[in-house]
């Protein structure tokens, strides 16, 4: 079971509590020699019928997914040396066929950063788009193709942290 | 510090500009199609930049979205006339899921108030036709039926629309002025073998979850008491009776006796006209009317009195000689609309 931190969880949405493990996360890579391991996942909130009948909103691995649906993309960096991880960057880009749900990108104890093209990172509220005919605009969640979280603590030893995004399907 | 994986990002970056303008399904990503997602860390360990490391690609397989939009299409009745036969209604429906699908239909009869009438009489021998003109999703211009025998769409894209006819017949005995709710199913199937749908979608909630392949899932909505994530839609139109209603009225008159000239009485010999006034009241015309009255017993069509409208109308033939025991006037079209709607026959007899 993942350690996971309240604090974060309700910085993201008091609602959501995170699933066991899950069928269709892609295994984190062997660390050859690497400190730090990541794993992504894409998950989806279902409303699931607790033990009392009361339903819940819960995260469970994406797999009933049609236009219009939201995905929670999840990576989490676990810290497997005897040394913290420091200046810790995540990358990871919005899938093709997606667009970036507003206000959902979270990380705690992170800085997020937007890009349109990769390249270059911002803040979001700095993030302009160049339309066609060469007129500017502020950028629209839709228009982030790229995020970069930056940590602004470490990683501990034997430690892991999660960030996450939501993003619709078209 | 490092800085992120180039190589993966500038190889996403072209594709997604070769894509995006293609992209613009209203109904969304197709089904089938793998949605992949990595992300990268970088990281320093005692002040030392370590090497970049990649998670594996968490992925799923966008699932067959089934959705469907149908509506009837000129929002008013259609205006029919007691024992017609094979009226068109017209519907439009969208296919607004992210597969080509098959759809089959049913046209019943149903209850309620539509447009503001209440169903009151049944429609008999309803057919579905599709029609084969082209259809425009963001156009309104149904076309006319035009003989088309098609009965289902065995494929209809993502996105595409289709309109379809309903063919019905009225009573006769259906009255003037009431209605008749027709209901359009749509029933989605599998695409070209219109194959049952329901039997795979059920099959699809047993079977465990699969990220990687593409499961069915209903997602049309429970709008106007509509059954949501079935697959169906239905949409309501009417037949509402147009008919002429014509009513007749008579009164007799004595014009002269043969013995006071004022305040006549009916006293052999006395003069009588009658006059018979026919009103369409109805919300159609009326075609080839014909007034006809016959002569009283005892009494002797007067030659010549005949009037429609205030002008004469020729004898019945022999007139003088052999008196006719009933006549007929012809109108022709009465109309519904004022003060042309009544029609004003008039003739005199006399009291033998």
């Amino acid at each position: 079971m993942r350690k996971h931190n309240t604090a974060r969880t309700l910085a993201y949405a008091v609602s959501l509590s995170l699933a066991a493990a899950a069928t269709n996360a892609a295994q984190p890579a062997p660390a050859a020699g690497a400190c730090v391991s990541l794993e992504t996942q894409a998950l989806q909130e279902q409303s699931v019928a607790g033990a009392d009948g009361a339903r819940k909103v819960t995260l469970m691995p994406a797999t009933k997914v049609v236009p219009g649906d939201q995905v929670v993309w999840q990576t989490t960096a676990r810290n497997s040396c005897a040394s913290a991880a420091a200046n810790v960057v995540i990358n990871q880009a919005v899938p093709e066929h997606m667009t970036l749900v507003a206000d959902s990108v979270a990380g705690a104890e992170t800085r997020v950063l937007y890009s349109l093209d990769g390249k270059s990172f911002v803040a979001l509220a700095d993030l302009v788009v160049t339309e066609a005919n060469g007129t500017k605009r502020a950028a629209r969640a839709e228009d982030v193709r790229h995020l970069r979280w930056m940590l602004n603590g470490s990683i501990g030893a034997n430690q892991s942290t999660s960030v996450r995004y939501s993003a619709r399907l078209r | 510090m490092k800085t992120m994986s180039l190589k993966r990002t500038v190889g996403l970056l072209v594709a997604m500009s070769a894509a995006w303008g293609s992209m613009a399904h209203a109904a969304g990503t197709d089904a089938g199609v793998t949605i992949s997602n990595t992300a990268s860390v970088n990281y320093t360990v005692g002040g030392v930049p370590q090497t970049q490391v990649d998670s594996p690609a968490a992925q799923f397989v966008v699932d067959r979205k089934i959705d469907l939009n149908l509506i009837e299409t000129n929002t008013a009745p259609t205006n029919t006339t007691p024992g017609a036969t094979a009226v068109v209604t017209a519907f439009k429906l969208t296919n607004t899921g992210n597969g080509a699908q098959g759809y089959e239909f049913t046209a019943d009869n149903t209850g309620g108030t539509l447009f503001g009438n209440a169903d009151a009489f049944q429609i008999a021998n309803q057919v579905v036709r599709v029609s084969s003109a082209a259809c425009v999703p963001a156009t309104t211009t149904t076309p006319a039926y035009a003989g088309e025998t098609a009965t289902t769409v065995p494929t209809l894209a993502e996105d595409a629309c289709v309109y379809v006819f309903v063919l019905a017949d009225s009573p006769l005995t259906a009255a003037n002025a009431t209605a008749a709710n027709v209901r359009l199913t749509a029933i989605t199937r599998v695409a070209t073998s219109l194959a049952d749908l329901d039997a795979d979608a059920a099959a699809a909630l047993l079977v465990a979850d699969d990220p990687n392949s593409v499961q069915i899932v209903f997602a049309d909505s429970a709008t106007g008491g509509q059954t949501a994530r079935d697959g169906d839609a239905f949409a309501d139109d009417q037949y509402y009776i147009v008919g002429p209603a014509l009513a007749a009225t008579k009164v007799a008159a004595v014009q002269t006796d043969t013995l006071q000239p004022t305040n006549p009485k009916p006293i052999p010999g006395a003069t009588v006209q009658y006059t018979i006034t026919l009103t369409n009241s109805g919300a159609a015309p009326a075609d080839l009317v014909a007034i006809g009255d016959s002569i009283p017993a005892n009494t002797t069509f007067v030659c010549g009195s005949m009037t429609l409208n205030g002008n004469p109308v020729a004898d019945p033939p022999n007139c003088a000689t052999t008196p006719p025991a009933s006549l007929t006037a012809t109108v022709g079209t009465l109309s519904n609309v004022g003060p042309g709607n009544v029609a004003t026959f008039v003739f005199r007899v006399t009291i033998n």
